[in-house]
């Protein structure tokens, strides 16, 4: 059977070139959210927690495009408002629990021995706990707040990184090039930083997306159950929360937010799918 | 390694786990700002001097920690685990009642998770690539990416508010039987089930894929064995191990999703007796039933595991 094998650059190259669909579309979603966090209270049509008592519960019209809460607050601006909160909690709590994880993950399986086998261990019993349990006893430990959700996020994702980490750089310890740094000298720091952490960022980053949708749900849960977020702080989770009973009556106050908080976690998804492509289409390029 | 002894060592470790789950959980208490007996006095602001004393020696919070701690594992090894200082009820009955209703909501809706998802998964790697696979996998990353409390809010606006089939409400009430049961937790399990579809499934489809490719399973669909009889007596058997792993991590976040749900749907489980006692700050409640949450769960780890090894005569520890 005759096979025409097509030389490497040609199949890998225009890939490496052309960006993922999955990953314009990911950025676009995450970027607009991005976008209303940080300017959000200067381009909504009013202020967040104006009561417009004469009209509330109003359904969606021209005046309130998402309609209005029980106390007359616009929807559409708490929902604009409202992706700081989710974002910056579970931003935080992302970067906070992969960057423990990361030094915790690195130093443990570069120097392995008894302190990697104590670290694991202490990982083990912290993941036995079910991740949103977990993230409960930490609230509850310390109190009620946003700061404290982005916490328990991070405490949650630590051991789970620090295992992703610690495997990929037990496959790196016995590298050629690990093995030469070693063999010149060069101190345990210098290698783990400059030898073995630049060939991480690739599966760091895709996990590290991974989490982020983790968090998203986490955090939105937590401000749901009344345990991130604190009123009135226009925050989804808690407006779907507050205004819960008035779901049927009149569902906009919960539709809208329910709508942003998929949106914005279908995004985060969508983006980890299309930078894993992105990641293996260059790493494909590069060999 | 027979499988018998296989079981005990895990067993052992088991009761390890568990030891250091009591140990961590009671440790971290230590931490809070204030303690137990501040709190029962904090309604009368009585919060300094004898009755305070007095109320520590009571509660035995006078003593050192971990005489503390070794009286509340005596206790709780014999299933007393002290009374709840928000209800002033013995927290044992208490957390049995709750962990029952618990359970009328997480068994069903495992056994139904599971077995959609198996079906799901099947379906899926049979008929790889085809719009149904496609469908499947739309179905179960939406399911992912919806969290609990919006597909159940989702669910009461539907079917209660709209067309007026359900309960909005899963708030214990006058009634009894098996039909009052079925509405009460038709909403909440049908939640739960649907959260729980994505990862089972996911896995089970990539997994026949990987077995329905294998040389053996060839081999039955060309001596002329009907399709059924290859999938089911040939191919599920090795599909299905890498899904009791994943049923075993799904039991641990259907016991986080069933607070979710349960606070969702204003029923009376363990999770909202949880969310109780962290809210008035009712430790002892807390400690009690943080520790049987995490109890179940590693049990059904453990469950998970035998099964593996029972299923795969391949595996010895």
């Amino acid at each position: 059977m005759a096979v025409t094998i097509p030389r490497p650059a040609a199949i890998a190259l225009p890939r490496a070139r052309r960006w993922p669909a999955a990953l314009v579309a990911g950025v676009a979603i995450l970027g607009t959210f991005a976008i209303f966090a940080a300017v959000g209270p200067w381009i909504v049509p009013y202020d967040v927690e104006q009561f417009h008592r004469a009209s509330a519960l109003e359904a969606p019209s021209h005046a309130f495009w998402f309609g209005t809460d029980r106390y007359g607050r616009d929807v559409l601006s708490r929902v604009v408002v409202g992706s700081r909160s989710t974002l910056a909690m579970a931003a935080a709590g992302t970067l906070l629990g992969v960057t423990v994880g990361l030094v915790l993950g690195l130093g443990s399986g570069y120097v392995g021995g008894r302190p990697d086998e104590a670290l694991m261990r202490i990982m083990d019993i912290v993941m036995s706990f079910p991740s949103l349990l977990l993230a409960l006893l930490v609230v509850s430990v310390l109190g009620a707040s946003a700061v404290n959700a982005v916490l328990s996020i991070a405490v949650v994702f630590v051991p789970r990184v620090a295992r992703v980490v610690r495997s990929a750089v037990l496959g790196l310890r016995t590298a050629e090039f690990v093995e030469a740094a070693q063999v010149r000298g060069e101190r345990g720091s210098w290698i783990v930083t400059r030898e073995i952490l630049p060939n991480l960022w690739p599966p760091i980053i895709v996990e590290a997306c991974v989490r982020m949708s983790f968090a998203v749900l986490m955090s939105v849960s937590l401000s749901y159950l009344g345990l991130g977020a604190q009123p009135p702080t226009p925050d989804w989770g808690l407006m779907v929360a507050k205004e819960r009973a008035f779901l049927v009556q009149a569902p906009w106050v919960v539709l809208f937010p329910a709508a942003a908080i998929v949106t914005l976690v279908i995004g985060v998804n969508v983006l980890g799918d299309g930078l894993r492509e992105w990641l293996m289409a260059r790493k494909t390029a590069d060999e | 390694m027979t499988l018998g002894a296989y079981v005990l060592r895990r067993l052992g470790l088991l009761v390890l786990t568990l030891l250091a789950i009591s140990l961590l959980v009671s440790g971290i208490f230590q931490l809070l700002p204030g303690d137990a007996a501040e709190q029962i006095l904090g309604a009368w602001a009585e919060r300094s001097g004898a009755t305070l004393t007095a109320m520590r020696a009571r509660l035995g919070l006078d003593r050192p920690w971990h005489e503390q701690y070794l009286g509340w594992l005596a206790g709780a090894v014999r299933g007393d685990f002290g009374k709840s200082l928000a209800m002033d009820v013995p927290i044992a009955p208490l957390l049995a009642e709750r962990l029952g209703y618990s359970l009328r909501l997480a068994i069903p809706a495992l056994v139904l998770g599971v077995t959609i998802s198996l079906v799901l998964g099947v379906v899926a790697a049979t008929r790889r690539n085809g719009i149904i696979d496609h469908l499947i996998t739309v179905v179960t990353l939406t399911g992912v990416s919806v969290p609990a409390f919006v597909l159940g809010s989702v669910l009461i606006l539907v079917f209660a508010g709209w067309l007026r089939w359900l309960p909005s409400s899963s708030a214990l009430a006058e009634g009894s039987g098996p039909g009052y049961w079925a509405r009460i937790l038709a909403l909440p399990v049908a939640t739960l089930t649907v959260e729980s579809l994505a990862y089972i499934t996911r896995t089970t489809r990539s997994s026949m894929i990987e077995v329905l490719k294998t040389p053996y399973v060839r081999t039955a669909t060309l001596k002329g064995l009907p399709r059924r009889v290859v999938l089911v007596k040939h191919a599920l058997r090795n599909g299905l191990l890498p899904t009791v792993t994943v049923v075993a991590f799904n039991f641990g976040w259907m016991l986080g999703g069933v607070v979710v749900v349960e606070q969702v749907f204003n029923y009376p489980g363990i999770g909202s007796l949880v969310l109780f006692a962290i809210e008035q700050r009712d430790l002892p409640l807390l400690q009690a039933s943080m520790c049987v949450v995490a109890f179940a769960y590693c049990v059904a780890n453990l469950a998970a595991d035998v099964l593996y090894a029972v299923l795969n005569p391949r595996i010895r520890y």
